[in-house]
């Protein structure tokens, strides 16, 4: 039986032991309401610790709401026995002072034994606690009144009014008098002024007073008209921050965020996180006396990034280890993993940013290079003399040099953009054509053709093009490519050497036949004087006087006539070799002179010449001009007809750049089938006439001689003749 | 026939070469009968006259080239190109002895080519032996028993 009884309580004790070891009822009791975020914040620091507990944690959370509903601890005390008369509870946990101060008053009553631990506690000191509660630790929240005072006097040292504003409570009067004694410390300057039992509007009005030198430190919640406290708390802070540019310090993180600058602040998390430690220790079987009170509560320095903002306080003149709300979000606080993703996709941008700049660098060298390359060959296409175009394949104008613009006498955005056949300077523009269409079509690569063009001065100008086509890397055709030269001079060369071999020709045609007949009619005379020597030979032997002496005179006649032939030749030859000093003189001088010398054969044969007074003068070498006139007139009083007087009648006209002198006489005239012929060299129409046969072939080389011209407008025989002649002026006419 | 048997026609403009030439001719055959013509008009406008006129005909032409008015080849191929007029033979007579002038006359159908020589005693020579030649020729030719 007594072992029985003996099992029996062991196995009471061990499900007991069992159920204590596994089961822990807490209650946490706060001063506040829901949604109090101070409150709120110490109960989630609270349950966040001692959640980490092994144990299975039934938590009752009670809240005595003294903010809003007048409080009467009898009511809620006997509610309270009531409602957790079955609950035993393991722990006690105490929000604020209300919260402690019910827990001390009922402690007999209700919570004998119980540890309880405590936070926010701020109207007692640690010996106060000690006393009241025996089995009680926890927090004692110290407000930083100097700390916080001295960060606003650092970051704004132009502050030197402290306005302080509160309700007048309990609460504030011990803040007061905590910040009045902490304040000794500060800076006599500093001036401390206190608006105790201002409502809100009341301090709002205050506020917005406040000039820059001031600051407002509250150190209490504020109430209405009504002499309530403002709920929620941070409700008051932001009324205040509107109607005023001052800053606002506190020494409660609850008003951070509703436009307080910071200090040194109360963290009700981290109070509510450090109750949480000290709750779990007890929980896992530390007593309360082996756990001392901390009276420093954890409190930080915190900041509102807007306010810092707003007065301009640079982020490092903050304490060290400031926390900051309200900063710009970085992305390293939202996620690592995104972080380095970032980070990643970052480096791989970067680098192929680095690789893209590199490439850029290069290629922006290339391109200077490009530029330069461009540049000398701009200015060498320019420099160049020789005219120079690049056409695309649409036959486009895209490019000409100086040279090319100077060709043609047009501006360069006249040329470009346009076609070959907009230009009125191309006289062989089909020409052009063609061959670009071969170029363009790949038939040819390359082509010389010569084109005449009309230039700048309107002259046409011979010209060499060379064209070429221009293909890209693909090798598709995109354009043509050409210089034009100037060909006018050599072609004028060319058709020179070619006129003055032509001449040469007829030059030496001239000269071989005028050997020719030179030695045969030279010839003519010797054998005649050999013949008729052989003659006398055989008179002498025959002594015959009459036949010699016949014979002797034919000798004779034939010498004189080879003299005649000679001297003839050596004049005609002197015409061109014997070159005088053209001089100006008019045409009727040298006839006058020429009536003069010749007066002999004139008076003789009766002889008419009729010329004008004043003729035209011209510039030339006198002594021919006269041989000219001179042989005509022989040559007229030589072929008179019989027992008729000669008349000359000399006129002249001026045709186009030239004057033409006409030559007329009554003579016995020429056949016209020997118009031509009685100018060739020893060509006598009459055997029987004195002289040589040179006189008419010798003006014709005077007249040639000034690139000339003589013929003869009008004879037959019996009816006279008309010479008309012209010759150049060796200089321009005057 | 008898009448113009002897004929000899001399187309020469200097007269001094005309007289040597017939004094040439004459020396060997005093009787010819010897017409001279001083330019190569007369000449052609004569011989036009006795185209169609075989009586009239002359038993040889001496025919100067350098001629006034026409040359003396001018007149030779007047003579050749003539159907009738062509037999008559023609002794080109030059002073010059250039290849061109032979060839040409030749070309225009001469029956010889003498070079007028300095010496008259040459000049009596080949006269004789062609005059002999061609008109002992051109017996033959009107008479051809």
């Amino acid at each position: 039986m007594k072992r029985i009884f003996l099992l029996c309580w062991l196995s009471l004790c061990l499900s007991s032991l069992f159920s204590a070891g596994k089961e822990r009822n807490v209650l946490i009791l706060s001063s506040y309401h829901e949604g109090y975020l101070w409150e709120d914040q110490i109960v989630q620091g609270m349950v966040s610790k001692i959640e980490e507990s092994s144990f299975d944690l039934k938590i009752y959370h009670e809240q005595l709401d003294v903010m809003r509903i007048p409080f009467d601890k009898e009511d809620f005390a006997d509610f309270f026995k009531k409602k957790y008369a079955s609950v035993y509870f393991d722990l006690i946990m105490t929000a604020d002072d209300a919260a402690y101060s019910f827990v001390k008053n009922y402690y007999d009553d209700m919570f004998l034994g119980k540890p309880v631990v405590f936070c926010g506690v701020n109207n007692y000191s640690e010996r106060e606690i000690q006393e009241n509660i025996m089995n009680a630790t926890g927090i004692n929240e110290k407000i930083n009144v100097l700390e916080t005072t001295q960060t606003l006097l650092k970051l704004l040292p132009d502050t030197k009014k402290i306005y302080v504003y509160g309700d007048g409570s309990q609460l504030y009067q011990i803040n007061k008098a905590i910040l009045i004694k902490d304040l000794e410390s500060v800076d006599k300057k500093i001036k401390i002024y206190f608006t105790d039992s201002f409502n809100i509007d009341q301090l709002c009005e205050h506020a917005k007073k406040l000039d820059k030198q001031s600051a407002i430190f509250i150190i209490s919640p504020l109430f209405d008209k009504y002499k309530k406290t403002i709920t929620p708390i941070q409700k008051a802070g932001e009324m205040i921050s509107k109607n005023t540019d001052v800053p606002i310090i506190s020494f409660w993180d609850f008003w951070l965020g509703s436009g307080i600058l910071g200090g040194k602040l109360v963290s009700s998390r981290a109070q509510g996180e450090k109750a949480g430690e000290i709750a779990f220790r007890i929980l896992n079987g530390e007593t309360t006396r082996t756990i001392p009170i901390v009276t420093e509560s954890p409190n930080e320095y915190m900041f509102d990034y807007h306010q810092l903002k707003k007065y301009n306080i640079s982020l490092r003149d903050l304490p060290k280890g400031s926390k900051i709300i309200n900063k710009p979000v970085y992305a390293y606080q939202i996620n690592r993993l995104w972080l380095w993703f970032f980070i990643m996709v970052f480096s791989v941008v970067l680098g192929s940013l680095i690789l893209v700049l590199f490439e850029i660098k290069k290629r922006i060298r290339l391109e200077v290079i490009n530029k330069e390359h461009i540049l000398f060959l701009k200015t060498f296409i320019e420099t160049i003399p020789i005219p120079v175009f690049y056409k695309d394949a649409e036959n486009r104008f895209k490019l000409c040099n100086l040279a090319f613009e100077n060709l043609l006498g047009i501006d360069k955005e006249k040329v470009i953009g346009h076609y070959s056949q907009d230009f009125q300077h191309y006289k062989d523009t089909e020409k052009h054509l063609c061959y670009d269409q071969k170029l363009i079509e790949g038939e040819l690569d390359a082509v010389n053709y010569e084109a005449l063009i009309i230039d700048a001065h309107g002259f046409e100008k011979n010209i060499l093009v060379s064209k070429a086509s221009v293909s890209d890397l693909d090798k598709h055709i995109t354009g043509i490519i050409g210089a034009v030269q100037d060909v006018t001079e050599i072609k004028r060369q060319e058709k020179l050497i070619k006129h003055q071999m032509q001449e040469l020709k007829i030059k030496n045609n001239e000269m071989e036949s005028f050997i020719y007949t030179v030695s045969h009619d030279l010839k003519s005379p010797l054998i005649t004087i050999k013949g008729f020597m052989n003659f006398i030979e055989r008179d002498y032997a025959n002594n015959d006087p009459e036949q010699f002496a016949g014979d002797c005179k034919k000798v004779m006649g034939a010498a004189e006539k080879m003299q005649y032939l000679l001297e003839d030749l050596l004049q005609l030859s002197r015409i061109g070799r014997v070159v005088r000093e053209p001089e100006e003189f008019r045409m009727d001088e040298v006839l006058n002179e020429l009536e003069n010398s010749l007066a002999g054969i004139i008076n003789n044969s009766n002889a008419t010449l009729d010329y004008p007074n004043a003729m035209p003068a011209i510039y030339a070498d006198k002594n021919r001009i006269r041989e000219v006139w001179q042989n005509l007139i022989e040559n007229s009083i030589k072929y008179r007809k019989e027992k008729v007087s000669p008349y000359i009648k000399i006129s002249y006209e001026k045709k186009e750049n030239n004057i033409i002198y006409s030559y007329k006489d009554n003579g016995i005239g020429i056949d016209p089938k020997y118009h031509e012929k009685i100018f060739d060299l020893f060509e006598k129409l009459n055997q029987n006439t004195p002289g040589t046969g040179i006189g008419l072939a010798r003006v014709k080389k005077i007249v040639e001689l000034y690139q000339g011209k003589i013929w003869v407008e009008q004879s037959a025989l019996n009816q006279g003749t008309v010479f008309k002649f012209f010759f150049r002026s060796q200089r321009g006419k005057k | 026939m008898k009448t113009i048997q002897n004929e000899v026609i001399i187309i020469e403009d200097n007269d001094d070469h005309a007289e040597l030439i017939v004094r040439a001719l004459k020396n060997k055959q005093p009787h010819l009968n010897i017409s001279r013509l001083n330019d190569g008009e007369k000449a052609i406008d004569y011989l036009s006259s006795i185209e169609n006129n075989k009586s009239r005909y002359p038993r040889m032409i001496l025919l100067d080239l350098r001629l006034p008015k026409h040359d003396g080849i001018e007149v030779l191929s007047m003579i050749k190109n003539s159907k009738t007029l062509c037999i008559i033979p023609v002794i080109v007579f030059s002073s010059s002895d250039e290849h061109r002038d032979i060839l040409n006359a030749y070309n225009n159908h001469a029956n010889s080519y003498l070079v007028k020589p300095m010496d008259f005693n040459k000049l009596q020579y080949s006269i004789n032996e062609l005059s002999d030649y061609w008109l002992n020729l051109n017996i033959h030719l009107y008479n051809p028993l």
